[in-house]
């Protein structure tokens, strides 16, 4: 397109003190998000003599890697917890979302609408509202304490957001294809299966990357259901690391980074169809 | 948590930016932080800010990148300069994104519960208590329940009062198409 239309005259760029104050602005803003990132990595990487108070911001003399070591002998098993808890969790609740999504996009019954804003109402119940009926109803089941709880949990509470992001995904699919499929004698099952689920995968993304950081970062379900120790997410590991042993501030730093790795990965590896999967409508005004 | 754990170190008033600004001679800055009763909330709500801005920025990312090019540039044509596009243009395009995200961030808020539990667990004193902390600590460390389920009830009450006209909006525009 920009090929075609030929560039505007782009506005003369003298450095005017506006604009010198808007480079100011930026920057201190750059520093701004970038300080904990610096704090994180500088921090981790240092052995416990150049955490002194003096040299704490400094960049360390040479990378001291025990710091990991520590954190990964700690944090392994949560880590692994968390893992054993997101990837069912996400598959399930994304799987859930898209069948709903399609039901309510493409097989509109009467009150589809109202059904739908009921679902979405559940999005942005606070956890502690259900909290205590939750965990009794958990003891009722014999789920508590443990990760099958809290994957149920999430599946569960993933249904609302997961089925808005399909609802809006297939809203954007012509009806044209829908009624060839149907006129092929695909059921409804049928044409779920051979027309709408190959094409969401883009849809699946979205989902499964917003599924996976929130149920990976998720702390308060964590916390009040994972009551096994050897159960507990990682996030939760994490918080004890700091509260009860108080190690060194490089190795909560590292555990950090560790906790973090997962979700960061992700993003470095699919960010770009995150947000081009919410321009996809996803995320309707 | 690793916003919180991060942040609780910056904000650590022996080892966080405490020091930098005592080497940058800027001790009038210096400040408890997080252990200081004035002080405590607003540095939480820095961390909450560095947190949750992401988000925006993604909503809003994908919001610019919808309003389309022509329409400055007819803007443009018509002698607005910069400051009149981004007013009269895409800020009003970029309303409806503007609601989402302060509904959503205003809930996100409203329930904040990880990042005061990790920095400050609603210290010092009351000066951090948010009503998320208030009901978990009510009923699953003093094991007063009848509080807990009251405070909870209070906490949804307030999310509803926010989010349910933007639901009502939202389905009334879904049945306009």
């Amino acid at each position: 397109m920009s090929i075609l239309v030929p560039a505007a005259p782009r506005a003369r760029t003298r450095i005017t003190p506006m604009r010198a104050a808007l480079y100011l602005l930026l920057l201190v803003l750059a520093v701004f998000y970038l300080v904990p990132v610096f704090a994180i990595i500088v921090t981790s990487l240092k052995g416990t003599v150049e955490l002194a108070r003096s040299t704490v911001w400094e960049l360390p003399k040479a990378a001291d890697l025990s710091s990991y070591s520590t954190a990964f002998t700690a944090l392994a098993p949560s880590f692994f917890n968390s893992v054993f808890l997101v990837v069912p969790a996400t598959i399930l609740s994304a799987t859930l979302g898209s069948l709903n999504g399609y039901v309510l996009s493409k097989l509109r019954f009467r009150g589809s609408n109202v059904v739908f804003t009921l679902l979405l109402f559940g999005m942005f119940i606070p956890y502690q509202s259900i909290l205590i009926p939750l965990v009794q109803f958990l003891e009722t089941i014999n789920l508590y304490g443990g990760i099958p709880g809290l994957i149920l949990v999430h599946v569960v509470y993933g249904i609302p957001i997961c089925t808005l992001i399909f609802r809006n995904y297939f809203a954007t699919v012509p009806r044209e294809l829908l009624e060839a499929a149907r006129i092929d004698g695909a059921s409804v099952i049928g044409i779920y299966r051979h027309v709408m689920l190959p094409i969401s995968i883009p849809g699946f993304v979205v989902v499964m990357i917003w599924q996976f950081t929130s149920i990976w970062n998720e702390f308060l379900f964590a916390v009040t259901i994972a009551q096994t120790p050897t159960q507990q997410p990682i996030t939760v590991a994490l918080q004890n690391l700091a509260g009860s042993l108080a190690p060194e501030q490089n190795i909560q730093m590292a555990g950090a980074l560790m906790a973090a790795l997962p979700t960061l990965l992700i993003y470095i590896l699919l960010g770009r169809y995150f947000v081009r999967g919410l321009l996809a409508g996803s995320l309707k005004g | 948590m690793v916003t919180g754990t991060v942040w609780r170190w910056i904000l650590n008033p022996n080892s966080g930016v405490n020091v930098i600004l005592g080497n940058l001679h800027l001790d009038f800055l210096k400040s408890g932080w997080l252990t200081d009763t004035n002080t405590a909330l607003n540095s939480l709500g820095i961390a909450a800010v560095w947190q949750m801005s992401g988000f925006c920025m993604a909503m809003f990312l994908a919001g610019l990148r919808g309003i389309p090019e022509e329409l400055r540039e007819a803007a443009r044509v018509d002698g607005a300069n910069e400051w009149q596009l981004f007013w009269r243009i895409t800020f009003p395009l970029l309303r409806p994104i503007t609601l989402s995200a302060v509904i959503i961030l205003g809930h996100i808020s409203l329930k904040i519960f990880d990042l005061v539990y990790v920095m400050t667990f609603g210290g010092p004193g009351y000066a951090t208590d948010m009503p998320s902390l208030y009901m978990w600590i009510a009923t699953f460390q003093q094991f007063l329940y009848s509080r807990g389920a009251a405070i909870a009830i209070v906490l949804l009450l307030m999310v509803a009062i926010l989010i349910v006209p933007y639901l009502v909006w939202n389905l009334r525009g879904e049945t306009e198409q």
